[in-house]
């Protein structure tokens, strides 16, 4: 299934808050309708601790499911729809 | 004359344009100040830090369209939230659902211990006249108390923070299991309790039987052994005594202690015996037997020995049963016995026999049938709830060993005898009020069938073979000749050559449902069409279905809801006949 799924990366180090989560937003609803329909995952690459927590806090209020993975020297945030968790 | 000339940095209309510029320009700066001061609210709803503006300009910040972002991502969380209150809705209403048709009591309390909800099995748990019970402590409305009892499920789960369960909780006389499990809220306090009373009274009961069956079985594999030596021996004894007596004369003295000595062999000799019936050794040699007859018979000798008044009240048409004449005389015997024994000279006996049908899951433990229920009934002193259970266990007794009056075999042979015919034999007492002792022995089939007969010939339409079957015997056992159809074309082929042979059907029970068939309803049509008259039953197994409900307006005479008891569709056909 993961295969036909199109993931969609934003680089966003070097933003700090709240340009990092501002940002994260603009693409959230730019993707949502792919993201919510299971046809696209948003990859958020950070490296402000903060946003692991802000990003995630909003898109699950939203309605996705989300991931974050450390990474060597970032935070991958992971978001995708509800039922492809 | 002033000068005129914006260009001249000195004149009037420059003066004024600065101003102006001034005045714009402190409008702008307050207009971005206030949309940086929304913008913050804003960003501090979703939880994050206010802008700063040395890292974000103004241009840049119009730019960036934060209001317009967050204006985004809250239309989705709304969306999210109408989505969650959907499914939470759906959550509750199947809650609900499992709540209300739970088999148990449930009640929810919250940390106060008001009741919160509760369920309608739970309502048979509540005071008499408890008609607003939520809000209320649950003390007060089910235990009647001003304050938590010392021994409360609600008081252990608080305190232990953790499910609770409470085995044999005697509550309003009846015994109940109780489960109580706290829900927390986010701080990890307990918010609500949800407690949940399974009521075990009878299966309690049912156990207490069984357990006094094997207590039986396991004393009746020791006492019959025992039995049957000390029987042996007795003989050897009681023949020597003959022997002896004939060898001195009658007025001797060794003669008057033979005597003696015989009389306590033959009372020995009659408790072997009795032994012997508790024991199951003594197997019944039952025969058909009308059971109004020997009650009174039986009840009569004892009665002449008492003032009390003894009244009958026996059913009419008493179906028979099957047992052995001399042991149930011994069971109503020892029951009658105890019944005046523990009245006053003015006490009354009442004996009641009816028949009765026991289903299957009911609270007797018995199997599914008919019965004939004897209830002996006194107005004595009672028997306290102490010995109760104990009443029937061998050896048992309230009358005193050394008196003249018993051994404590004499429920305990009833129990046994009545369980060796397959029946189930009850006490209920109150102390002071009096005792009644009911005893259920199955009815004679013989007999009860041939009250049951009707007879006739019928036929039956149905494609699953199992319930042909099952109709086929039920209708042979109650005298009727019965015939199969799978299908309508083959039940009218079927009643048209039985009606010219002369032989018609009196009845027709027909499927509503048929696969590649019209089943009931057409068959009906093409049934009426040829004989108005026709007696037709519908049967399914839904019993709201349309013909099921108005079956007389598609033409049927009665409907039978599938699955059906012998009981039932005896019912039926009986009042068809009789139609």
């Amino acid at each position: 299934m993961d295969d036909k799924i199109e993931t969609v990366e934003v680089d966003i180090r070097g933003q700090v808050c709240p340009a990092t989560l501002l940002v994260a937003l603009k693409h959230v609803n730019e993707h949502g309708s792919n993201i919510r329909n299971g046809s696209m995952k948003l990859v958020l690459k950070t490296d402000n601790r903060d946003a692991t927590v802000t990003i995630p806090d909003s898109a699950v209020n939203m309605g996705y499911s989300v991931n974050v993975e450390k990474k060597d020297n970032f935070y991958s945030i992971s978001i995708g729809a509800l039922d492809a968790r | 004359m002033r000068d005129s000339n914006p260009d001249n940095p000195s004149s009037d209309s420059y003066q004024r344009l600065l101003a102006e510029n001034r005045e714009l320009r402190a409008k702008y700066e307050n207009t971005v100040a206030y949309l940086r001061k929304k913008i913050d609210q804003l960003l501090l709803v979703m939880g994050t830090l206010p802008l700063k503006p040395e890292e974000l300009d103004d241009s840049t910040l119009i730019e960036l369209d934060p209001i317009g972002i967050i204006a985004g991502s809250f239309g989705q969380v709304l969306n999210h939230l109408h989505t969650t209150n959907d499914s939470l809705q759906i959550a509750r209403d199947e809650i609900k659902a499992i709540f209300d048709s739970a088999g148990i009591g449930i009640l929810v309390l919250d940390s106060d211990m008001k009741v919160v909800s509760y369920n309608k099995k739970q309502q048979d748990l509540f005071k008499a006249g408890a008609e607003v019970v939520t809000g209320q402590k649950c003390y007060s409305i089910m235990c009647g108390a001003d304050e938590m009892p010392s021994v409360c499920t609600f008081r252990r789960v608080m305190k232990q923070k953790r499910p609770v369960h409470i085995s044999n909780w005697n509550f309003n006389d009846r015994l109940y299991d109780v489960a109580g499990t706290p829900i927390f809220d986010k701080h990890g306090d307990v918010a609500r309790v949800v407690l949940a009373y399974m009521d075990i009274t009878d299966r309690k009961r049912i156990e207490e039987e069984l357990s006094r069956v094997n207590k039986f079985e396991a004393a009746g594999i020791f006492a019959g052994g025992i039995a049957h030596d000390f029987n042996n021996l007795l003989t050897s004894i009681l023949g020597n005594i003959s022997l002896a007596k004939t060898l001195v004369s009658p007025k001797d003295r060794i003669a008057e202690k033979l005597n003696t000595a015989e009389s306590a062999s033959l009372k020995a000799k009659e408790l072997t015996h009795k032994l012997l019936t508790v024991a199951g050794v003594a197997e019944p040699q039952k025969k058909n037997i009308s059971v109004a007859g020997l009650i009174k018979d039986t009840t009569a000798l004892t009665a002449s020995f008492s003032s009390a008044v003894c009244e009958y009240r026996m059913q009419d048409g008493l179906w028979q049963i099957s047992a052995d004449e001399a042991q149930l005389r011994q069971v109503i015997q020892n029951i009658v016995v105890n019944a005046f024994e523990s009245v006053s000279d003015k006490g009354v006996i009442r004996i009641k026999a009816e028949n009765v049908s026991v289903v299957e899951g009911g609270s007797l433990p018995l199997v599914a049938g008919h019965y004939v229920k004897i209830s002996i009934e006194d107005n004595g002193c009672g028997i306290s709830e102490e010995n109760l259970p104990k009443i029937f266990d061998p050896y048992f007794t309230t009358k005193g060993m050394s008196s003249r009056k018993g051994r404590g075999l004499g429920l305990a042979a009833a129990f046994s005898i009545v369980m060796s015919h397959s029946g189930f034999i009850t006490m209920d007492s109150t102390v002071g009020v009096g005792t009644v002792c009911t005893v259920y022995l199955p009815a004679a089939y013989k007999d009860r069938d041939e009250q049951t007969k009707v007879g006739g010939r019928a036929l039956v339409m149905d494609d699953d073979e199992i319930v042909r079957e099952v109709a086929g015997d039920m209708l042979a056992l109650i005298g009727f000749d019965v015939s199969f159809a799978l299908k309508s074309d083959e039940l009218m082929k079927i009643y048209m050559e039985a009606a010219a042979s002369g032989k018609p059907f009196d009845i027709v029970i027909m499927d509503v449902n048929i696969p590649d068939d019209g089943g009931a309803e057409k068959a009906i049509s093409s049934l009426r069409a040829f004989n108005p008259a026709a007696r037709a039953v519908v049967s399914s197994g839904n019993p709201k279905d349309k013909i099921m409900t108005n079956f007389e307006e598609y033409g049927f005479s009665g409907a039978l809801a599938k699955p059906f008891k012998m009981s039932e569709i005896t019912a039926l056909v009986k009042k068809l006949s009789a139609a």
